[in-house]
């Protein structure tokens, strides 16, 4: 099932690639604290594009929309709601 | 044969005749590998042999499948600088002056407007200088290079791999209708270049580019193309290469900015290979560039500067532009003698006053680089350090040192008020630690100084074995030395089997 578990998933990924094995509560910051660098960005958008069909030259980018688990799943959340209205 | 310096493959062991012997088994072992392209072995009595190997790129490419992973990178920085244009909520850019995603490494914010503007002037009249009129831009973005040079060109072509990117700079070139008739913008890879002919522009750029490009075989390929279709007389300017040889000093520099007050110097420095290991970013040797003239005939010479400017921030410290001349020249070098700035540590007073009193070129070589030298003194200081103390701790201890160095910008303005001489800066010698030489040559008028060769410090050997890092291929290159050290394995008796195999760009040619 697409969620929130597969989003944790994703980043966790992302984090261990910087072989960053502190535990990661949902709502740690991932890109302002710089836990995460500005190109991982890029991973967890094409992610986003590619599982949940969100398109950011829609909806527009901020940092601030993927910058934890619980803002990814609140921006699919918020995104899917439009597409369904 | 070496497709790229033209070298057959060089066997080298050490001066012990018993392993030189055995080396050569192992050498021809090795070089019968598809993957290897040339090779050569040390012996150390401890380890036994280590084996230096330059990759076949092709072999990296289709049979461990390094050209997938390359689409993939391009595409993902493709996608990065179009998600720069979608930020949400940001007040609307001066017409050729639209920095948007131009953000620090250190404090994630955007590059302050004055810094970049400064930036942009320097980057706009070292290309000026270059008197182009028909220009091939290679990532033009926004267009703010394009906004300062095209009024001066008769022909401008951009291409960019962003097409959000080009969207914003169409609209900005409706404002300026004076461009219309000789500007054209193309969504384009920069390894892409259509159907243009040889010789069919005299310049081409690419400036601020390179460091998204996916590995050194890309960017050999692209600098043929831009090479080939640049006319005699004319160049190739590659502006804002990050340095491979500062790429160390840079991390840690990031680090040591980034890091937790508490961390020990020992989570630091693990946090600094890290970051070297794990950089999306490539960055290049200016000894890569160096040797441009040794593979393309049409290339006559290359010029490697560090960027000039006032503003102390990554672009300026940690980049260089290398201007590669293409055509035959049948100018003679200037020949200088270089004194060794560490030899007197001279002040910016000392060198004033040997302008004054000269009348013949001269040169000072390993300038300590005033815009460097903090990051260079807590980078040598790290590893020597303490591992116990804190971050905090280190910083203090960091804290203390006095510089001595000089700006390299200080030296351009004293040119200026010292009328008589022009100076030249280098970064041709490749140092870590940042250094820079410089040329003081007195102007004559019926001399064009500023373009003649001039023999610079060489870079030493060991800095000329690797060209380029290897962002996002830590994997195959992995599988590479596996499968070679397998091969080793199944073809060479157990003791003869190399301890190590390093890659490397390409392999000294002394015999040391």
């Amino acid at each position: 099932m697409k969620g929130k578990a597969e989003i944790r998933e994703f980043v966790q990924g992302l984090l261990t690639n910087y072989g960053d094995d502190e535990p990661l509560a949902n709502g740690d910051s991932l890109l302002l604290s710089g836990r995460l660098q500005s190109i991982d960005a890029v991973e967890i958008i094409m992610f986003l594009e590619q599982t949940f069909g969100i398109d950011f030259a829609q909806i527009g980018f901020d940092k601030e929309l993927i910058d934890s688990v619980d803002a990814i799943d609140a921006t699919v959340q918020t995104t899917m709601n439009c597409k369904k209205e | 044969m070496d497709k790229r310096t033209g070298n057959s493959r060089v066997a080298r062991a050490s001066d012990n005749q018993l392993a030189t012997g055995h080396a050569e088994n192992v050498l021809k072992v090795l070089s019968a590998y598809p993957g290897v392209l040339e090779a050569a072995v040390l012996f150390d009595t401890r380890d036994g042999f280590i084996a230096f190997v330059v990759p076949n790129d092709d072999y990296l490419d289709d049979v461990l499948g390094r050209k997938n992973s390359e689409s993939m990178i391009i595409n993902r920085w493709q996608k990065a600088v179009d998600l720069t244009q979608f930020v949400k909520g940001t007040a609307p850019y001066p017409v050729g002056l639209n920095t948007q995603g131009w953000n620090s490494a250190y404090t994630g914010q955007e590059i302050p407007r004055n810094e970049m503007r400064e930036w942009l002037q320097v980057s706009a009249d070292e290309i000026l200088r270059l008197a182009p009129k028909v220009l091939y831009e290679i990532g033009c973005g926004t267009g703010m290079l394009l906004m300062q040079i095209a009024p001066s060109c008769d022909r401008y072509a951009g291409v960019d791999f962003s097409p959000a990117t080009l969207a914003k700079l169409r609209e900005q070139l409706q404002s300026v209708p004076s461009l219309a008739g000789k500007v054209e913008v193309i969504e384009r890879r920069a390894d892409d270049f259509g159907s243009l002919d040889c010789n069919s522009f005299d310049t081409v750029v690419m400036n601020s580019v390179i460091f998204y490009f996916p590995n050194l075989a890309y960017l050999s390929d692209v600098l043929e193309k831009a090479i080939n279709v640049v006319k005699p007389g004319g160049h190739v300017y590659v502006g804002d290469v990050l340095s491979l040889h500062l790429l160390p000093v840079f991390a840690s520099s990031i680090e040591l900015f980034l890091g937790d007050d508490e961390l020990s110097v020992a989570g630091l420095r693990e946090q600094i290979r890290r970051r070297v290991k794990l950089q999306p970013w490539l960055f290049v040797s200016p000894a890569f560039f160096l040797s441009l003239p040794h593979r393309f005939s049409k290339v006559s010479r290359v010029e490697i500067r560090p960027r000039l400017g006032r503003a102390s921030n990554e672009v300026t410290g940690y980049r260089f532009n290398a201007i590669i001349h293409v055509g035959h020249s049948d100018e003679s070098a200037l020949e200088v003698a270089f004194e060794d700035w560490t030899e007197r540590e001279l002040s910016l007073q000392d060198i004033r006053t040997m302008m004054r009193q000269r009348t013949e070129a001269f040169g000072i070589m390993r300038i300590r680089n005033r815009r460097l030298e903090k990051d260079v003194n807590a980078f040598e200081r790290i590893w020597p350090a303490d591992a116990s103390l804190t971050t905090a701790e280190f910083k203090h201890q960091c804290a203390e040192y006095v510089m001595s160095g000089i700006h390299p910008q200080d030296l351009i303005e004293l040119s200026k008020e010292e009328s008589g001489f022009e100076i030249q800066l280098s970064w041709a010698a490749c140092r870590p630690d940042g250094s820079y030489d410089a040329v003081f040559s007195p102007v004559r008028p019926s001399q064009f100084q500023s373009t003649r060769r001039i023999l610079w410090p060489k870079p030493e050997p060991a800095d000329l074995l690797c060209f380029a890092n290897a962002p996002g291929q830590e994997k195959y290159r992995a599988q590479l030395i596996e499968s070679i050290l397998t091969h080793c394995r199944q073809n060479l008796p157990l003791d003869l089997v190399p301890r190590d195999v390093t890659l490397v760009d390409m392999l000294p040619r002394t015999s040391n």
